[in-house]
Formats: structure tokens, sequence, C-alpha cells
């Protein structure tokens, strides 16, 4: 196990005018860790998706909350986690609804909205979820080379 | 290199008025008409933050130039522009993605429902010059077999 070096934290409204903000302070984080280019654009993926989820899902009707974003950055991995305290969905269930496209797909049968839990799971190394009063996503994007495998699945825990 | 992008970030942020700025990314080749927040990436190429949409009508086909970030917070301005152009009567529209920095679901949520859209009444989307990158997130998500799209570098082959 390796240990955490440091620990940066930020907390946003739960506007998406705020998701870029996050995507610009984790590039710089990334990019100051040694990610590759095409890494980086995955994270920024990866993490805009989770902060999108709980600007959306979280605060339906714009109730003012807030969305903490976490980096723990170890010598070989960042860990992100991406948290509000607002309504929790089902995470899983959601996930298990929708998926990739396939050449089969009607037309009728896309679906416009999403994508973006498959795109995590897709884009990191490791995934896991916690419902709680809220939704927390933590997810792990290990240094190249340092992953041991390319297979993400999300793990979830219940907490009350 | 980090530490570079970081402040470079926030110089532009703050002084994209100032004539020396100016100067110093011009002669990059880098223009700054319209004011925003720019971003440079690790490739040392600037983006813009927000969405800037220019559209050029003929006649039933349209072409729309997309610039910028499609994220969360510019997506809804990017599918009321695309709706209303597929409500207004246009068959056939074009987006030319060459100079989108950013996108993820919401703006592959977007495209999904304009294309569906412009299929249920016999009208088609094309999306031109995708970068290697906005590529792969539509074959991530099985979209490039459904949707009709075409990258850079295929455009650079024929």
């Amino acid at each position: 196990m390796s240990r955490v070096m440091d620990y940066i934290e930020m907390k946003i409204p739960a506007k998406p005018e705020y998701v870029g903000v996050i995507r610009l302070t984790l590039s710089g984080i990334a990019s100051r860790m040694g990610f590759s280019y095409e890494e980086i654009e995955d994270i920024k993926i990866a993490v805009s998706e989770a902060c999108t989820n709980a600007v959306h899902h979280a605060y339906p009707n714009d109730e003012g909350g807030e969305v903490i974003v976490g980096f723990g950055i170890y010598e070989d991995k960042l860990e992100t986690m991406i948290s509000d305290s607002g309504k929790s969905f089902n995470f899983i269930q959601k996930k298990n609804e929708l998926g990739p496209y396939t050449e089969s797909s009607t037309v009728e049968q896309l679906a416009e909205g999403g994508l973006g839990l498959y795109l995590i799971e897709t884009l990191m190394d490791e995934v896991s979820v916690a419902n709680h009063s809220g939704v927390t996503v933590f997810m792990v994007k290990y240094l190249s080379g340092e992953r041991e495998n390319h297979d993400t699945t999300i793990s979830t825990q219940e907490t009350n | 290199m980090g530490i570079d992008y970081i402040f470079l970030a926030s110089l532009i942020g703050a002084e994209i008025n100032s004539q020396v700025n100016r100067d110093f990314f011009k002669k990059k080749g880098l223009d700054f008409e319209n004011k925003g927040i720019y971003t440079i990436n690790l490739s040392g190429v600037m983006m813009k933050m927000n969405l800037t949409i220019d559209k050029h009508e003929h006649d039933e086909e349209i072409l729309v130039l997309a610039a910028g970030e499609i994220d969360a917070y510019t997506a809804p301005k990017l599918r009321e522009e695309l709706l209303s152009l597929a409500e207004a009567g246009k068959k056939s529209i074009t987006v030319n993605l060459q100079d989108v920095s950013y996108l993820d679901s919401t703006g592959l949520g977007v495209f999904v429902g304009v294309f569906k859209q412009l299929k249920a009444n016999g009208g088609e989307l094309r999306l031109i010059h995708l970068s290697d990158r906005l590529k792969r997130l539509f074959e991530i998500t099985g979209l490039s077999n459904v949707m009709n799209i075409s990258s850079t570098t295929e455009e650079g082959r024929q």
C-alpha cells in the first residue's frame, strides 16, 4: 500500500459552470504527477462525469447544494473522490441500465443520457461508490505501468 | 510543466485584454478576437473554456462550427441551437468539431438527441473533423457504429 503524499480538496457550488473549474485544477494536479496527455484527458472526462452527476442528480431543484472534490496524490496513483450530500440515487442500477451502443441498436433505443457512468468505468482503473446520505464516487488512475489490470469494475458500499 | 500550465491558465484568465499578452500569443499564431477564459493544454494548444457556435446556411443544409468545451454547462446551449435548426426544417446538419477541445457524455447526449430528431424527419446529422480524442469517445460508446462521423486523420488520407 502506498501512503498518501498530499491531499487537495475543493468545494464547489452544485452548478454546471463550476465543473470546468474542477477540470482545470485536475489537469494541473495530474500533469504535476507525470500523467500523459491522453491519461489526463481520460481522467478529466471521468471526474467531470461524476461532478455532472452530482450536480444534476443531487440537486434537481436548484437548492444550492455543494459538491466536494478531493484529490489524493500518491507516488503511483491519483485517487479522486466526488461527494454530494444531497439526494442519493442508485448508481449501480443506473449503470446497469446503460452502456455502450451496439451496432444492433435501433435509433429509438439510443438513450440521450447516462453514458457518463459507463465512461467513468471505462476510463478509470478502479471505481467504487458509497451510497449514504448522498453519493460518493471514488476513482483511481495509476501512473503508466503501475496498473495491474485494465478491467474496471464498480464496487458498491451501502452505509446507513 | 504542470506549474507552467497553471500559471499560464491563470494569467490568461486574468489578463486577456492586456496588450503585452495579446502580442505574446499573437506571435505564436493565436488571436483573441473573442473575450473569454482561455487555457493551454499540454501540447501548447490554446483552448477556449466556453463554447462558441457559428452557423453557415446553404438552403436546406447547414454547417455549424463549434469551438471550445462541450460539457454540462455548455451542452444545453448547443442542444438548443441544433434542435432549433432541426425544427426550422433543416434536413441536413453538419457539425465541424475541429476546435472542440473537450467533450463528454453531456455533449454525446446532445448529438444523439439531434441525430434522432433529424432521422425521424428523413434528415441527417454529420459530425466532421473529429480529433483522435473525440473519435475515441464515439468508439468507446459505440456511437461510431450508429452515427455519421469522420475524423481529421481519415479526411487527410482521402
